[in-house]
């Protein structure tokens, strides 16, 4: 049986390729009853559409954004506390604790899909037009953003007028200032090579950005026990991969940008003085997820 | 009968479709004139992105009602005059078809007799069916997305009654009349 | 194969082109046996229009009418007309010229036809040219919307390939320039051979009135320059604000935009911008069915089976995207393709990604002005009501021209990557 994955980001993306070999992994190990086909860069449609045809079980399986899932289960938002982890081993060891994993017991019944197991993209930080050098600096500028609660509060709090539009828009909206800053990771600002038209990266490695491996709820139940047990295990292999990956390329990717010119300035959390309690205070009030992430998170 | 409900719906669609040319400008320009004065609206853009879905599809529905949508006419202008209206009829029982169908998809979609089962209670219908539709959200303007999506079975419903009109004025029409490439036709040959 | 056949009979008895689209995607779920589909069919028509970009078609189809009817587009071609003098065919050449222009403005050929169309062809019947000629060259002149930066389609390349969209843009420029001269050319040899219109001789008093009643006009196509440049708009939002802009001057410095004509235009430009983008919707539906049952990844495997030289393969590629692209259009072709064909063309023919970008968006950018479903094509031909088959006639020459062009980039690389560090 062949086993439909589809994803938003391109192909040659590290996300993309965890899906191909777990793919492959799946073919070998099942002795070829199962096969993957790997949709890449949002051949099905967007992330919304993909969850839709997880629903009716029209697509077997996504690695999708924890924002797009936290649209249906919005205590997943929590994950994207500031400063809840502070590198991607640490991110990826809090999403394989026990708060993050129940969350994905929610799934079934909010989303109609099965969560597998979590991965990691690189650590968020802000590209800016303009030099970044306090926090008051980002009051009033026009940042890009993933609109999604938890990111549009953060922005929203530090006085920064948040701007969502698509990632393909971005290096446009960055050369004509319609927008003057991203909220991004490493990958992004060299990829699509937007440090061309800003200067300044403040990595200040705000928020982790979890990936979720999903499978439709339609196609889970018509696997048996020990079907099940082999996609979830290698699922699960390929997306533990990615914070080590992460966690290596984050550290090339920023001497490549440096190479070109690119002021990089290390930010930790007094960066951004009181306005994390601010956001603090707000999420305790919409989950009580938050408050056992924070306390799992003092233990790593 | 299905006529004149037919000429009702595609007024009441011109007299919207006019509106939407004009909102959607002015939507735009709001947005931008806002973010010149730091004070963006951040849900403006998708409201006139839903805004412009609405257009295109109450636009083809009028399309459709005056045989006004791009259609081939290599074969329909060559054939003789008997020919044609066939053709016009296979063409028209074809439309009335889609528009069929795709308000039965709607209605599966939106599985109104489902959600009444369950009490009007989204969640227990969404656990029952696996159907989310209703849950859907959108991305800044913070109500559910089926709002917009209602457009789909209106629509479906309004190109089924154009459809059905359409049909019967070529049933009824004598071959004759179908000497002429019809007015304001437009073809590729 | 049922299917194909499905939609040749569809095509020919006359059914509106997105209905045969709409309905062969509706045969193909049901003859796959992959039935599910259908419960997100509705969702997938909306979804195909559900898209910031598309956004662009309604508000330059305004643009383009609001110009016409203040009567700022008449006095813009006099303006124009003063500096090329009395050659033959100068209407024409402005219409390249003028598109070269506003190319730098939009990237998207719909929306350049969309707005040129409206401007240029009802000048050119004026001073003697046949309409479906005009219509051609309008919508050829739109093929360098997505040429010369900005550009939707080189931005989703760039953004599917992961390659610079600043470097794609610089690699556009010598083919940009190719296409531009080689217009030029079928403009100055059909001339000669048809005796197009000469541009009267205009006394000083002449030139002196249009350049001054020329200017209150040329505001519009200003602000719009001015707001992008500016960082006050995007080129889609700067539509807009050039509509607005195209009211003030038409209704107050011109007087002649009338009230009660305006329920007929905003009429016209809902059902125009219905028919292109309902086509657009139902390309979408299309795209996805055959996506899942993975068509392209066979045509992909197929091609790659027939050759090892990296110049027959683009030839190949060119031939396969001038069939694809008559039946979708160009950014779903792009994002159902790229995944496909870049990986092969990169590590079997070792050919480099912003060289077949350039080479993949010229020639989808084609496919808009290609039958039986191409979105130019038709915009141009539902604002100029002149039939898609007489305006493909005389679009013949620039068509091949834009062949010849992609020819000779698929032979020599260097024209692509001459810029590029
Ligand atoms: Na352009
Ligand atoms: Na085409």
């Amino acid at each position: 049986r062949e086993l439909k994955l589809g994803l938003i980001v391109p192909g040659s993306h590290a996300w993309s390729k965890a899906a191909e070999t777990f793919g492959e992994d799946l073919e070998k190990q099942s002795g070829g009853e199962y096969s993957v086909a790997v949709f890449p860069a949002g051949q099905l449609g967007s992330e919304a559409q993909m969850l839709q045809q997880l629903q009716t079980g029209a697509l077997d399986m996504a690695f999708m954004t924890a924002a797009e899932v936290a649209n249906r289960v919005p205590d997943l938002g929590a994950l994207f506390a500031p400063y809840l982890a502070e590198n991607v081993m640490e991110a990826d060891r809090l999403l394989n604790g026990p708060t993050a994993q129940a969350l994905l017991e929610e799934l079934p019944r909010k989303a109609g899909v099965v969560g597998l197991g979590y991965g990691v993209a690189g650590m968020r930080l802000m590209l800016t037009a303009f030099p970044a050098e306090d926090v008051q600096g980002i009051n009033d500028h026009k940042i890009r953003i993933t609109p999604f609660p938890p990111v549009q509060d953060f922005y929203r709090l530090l006085g920064a007028v948040s701007t969502p539009m698509p990632v393909t828009d971005v290096y446009d909206a960055l050369a004509n200032g319609q927008v003057d800053g991203v909220d991004a990771d490493l990958e992004l600002v060299w990829k699509l090579r937007l440090y061309e038209r800003a200067k300044t990266v403040l990595r200040s490695n705000h928020m982790m950005f979890p990936v979720v491996g999903l499978i439709s709820a339609r196609t889970w139940s018509q696997l048996d026990q020990d079907d099940r047990d082999l996609i979830r295990t290698l699922t699960r292999k390929r997306l533990a991969e990615l914070a080590p990956y992460y966690q290596k390329s984050q550290a090339e990717t920023q001497a490549q940008i440096e190479a070109k010119n690119v002021k990089v300035i290390e930010v930790g959390l007094d960066f951004f003085g009181d306005k994390l309690d601010q956001w603090e205070e707000l999420w305790m009030k919409k989950t009580p997820v938050l408050g056992e992430l924070r306390g799992e998170a003092a233990e790593l | 009968m299905i006529q004149v409900l037919s000429d009702f719906l595609g007024r009441l669609e011109r007299v919207v479709l006019r509106a939407l040319v004009v909102l959607i400008p002015v939507m735009i320009l709001v947005n931008v004139a806002a973010r010149a004065f730091r004070a963006p609206i951040f849900w403006l853009d998708e409201l006139a992105v839903l805004t412009m879905v609405w257009l295109a599809m109450i636009g083809l529905s009028v399309t459709l009602k005056h045989r006004d949508a791009v259609a081939v006419t290599l074969l329909t202008d060559a054939v003789p005059a008997a020919a044609r209206k066939g053709l016009r009829l296979a063409s028209d029982l074809v439309v009335l078809a889609f528009a069929v169908i795709f308000l039965i998809l709607c209605y599966r979609w939106f599985d109104p007799i489902g959600l009444v089962n369950s009490g009007l209670d989204l969640e227990a219908f969404a656990a029952e069916t696996f159907n989310y539709m209703y849950q859907e959200p959108t991305a800044t303007l913070g109500i559910a997305k089926f709002w917009f999506w209602l457009i789909m079975p209106v629509v479906a419903f309004t190109a089924s009654v154009h459809a059905l009109a359409n049909l019967l004025v070529t049933l009824r029409a004598p071959g004759a009349d179908f000497q002429q490439v019809r007015p304001g036709a437009e073809g590729v040959d | 194969m049922p299917v194909i056949a499905l939609f040749v009979v569809l095509l020919f008895i006359g059914v509106p082109i997105a209905l045969v689209l709409a309905v062969s995607a509706m045969g193909y779920i049901q003859l796959s046996d992959n039935s599910v589909l259908f419960l997100s069919y509705p969702q997938q028509f909306f979804g195909g229009l559900d898209k910031y970009g598309l956004l662009a078609i309604p508000l330059f189809m305004l643009v383009g009418e609001l110009m016409n009817e203040g009567g700022l587009t008449r006095r813009l071609v006099a303006f124009a007309s003063v500096f090329l003098g009395s050659v033959r065919g100068g209407l024409a050449y402005i219409n390249i010229l003028a598109n070269m222009m506003l190319a730098s403005i939009i990237g998207s050929a719909n929306a350049q036809v969309a707005v040129m169309a409206r401007v240029m062809v009802p000048e050119m019947e004026r001073k003697g040219y046949k309409r479906d000629f005009a219509t051609a060259t309008t919508a050829a002149g739109a093929l360098l919307a997505p040429v010369i930066p900005p550009s939707m389609l080189f931005v989703i390349f760039g953004v599917l390939a992961q390659i610079s969209i600043g470097d794609l843009f610089i690699a556009g420029i010598i083919p940009g320039l190719m296409m531009t001269v080689g217009f030029i050319l079928v403009i100055a040899i059909l001339g000669f051979i048809h005796e197009y219109p000469r541009n009267e001789r205009l006394t000083p008093g002449r030139i002196l009135h249009d350049l001054l009643a020329g200017l209150p006009s040329l505001s519009v196509p200003a602000v719009m320059i001015g707001s992008i440049v500016g960082g006050i708009a995007t080129p889609t939002e700067a539509a807009a604000v050039g509509a607005a802009m195209a009211v003030l001057v038409g209704r107050f410095a011109h007087g002649e935009m009338k009230l009660h004509r305006m329920g007929d235009m905003l009429l016209r430009v809902g059902i125009n911008s219905g028919v292109v983008l309902a086509l657009v919707a139902a390309a979408a539906v299309f795209g996805w069915v055959i996506i899942y049952e993975q068509i392209p990844q066979q045509l992909g495997d197929l091609m790659q089976s027939m050759t090892s030289d990296p110049f027959v393969y683009l030839l190949l590629l060119i031939g396969l995207l001038l069939l694809v692209g008559m039946v979708i259009d160009g950014i779903a072709a792009l994002i159902l393709l790229v995944p496909i064909v870049l990986p092969v063309a990169q590590s079997v023919y070792g050919i480099d990604p912003y060289h077949l970008g350039v080479v993949m968006c010229i020639n989808l950018t084609l496919g808009l002005l290609t039958p039986p479903v191409g979105a130019a094509l038709y915009v141009a031909s539902r604002v100029t009501e002149c039939r898609p088959g007489d305006i493909i006639k005389s679009l013949l020459p620039f068509l091949l021209v834009t062949l010849v062009v992609m020819i000779l980039i698929s032979w020599q690389p260097d024209l692509v990557t001459a810029f590029l560090s």
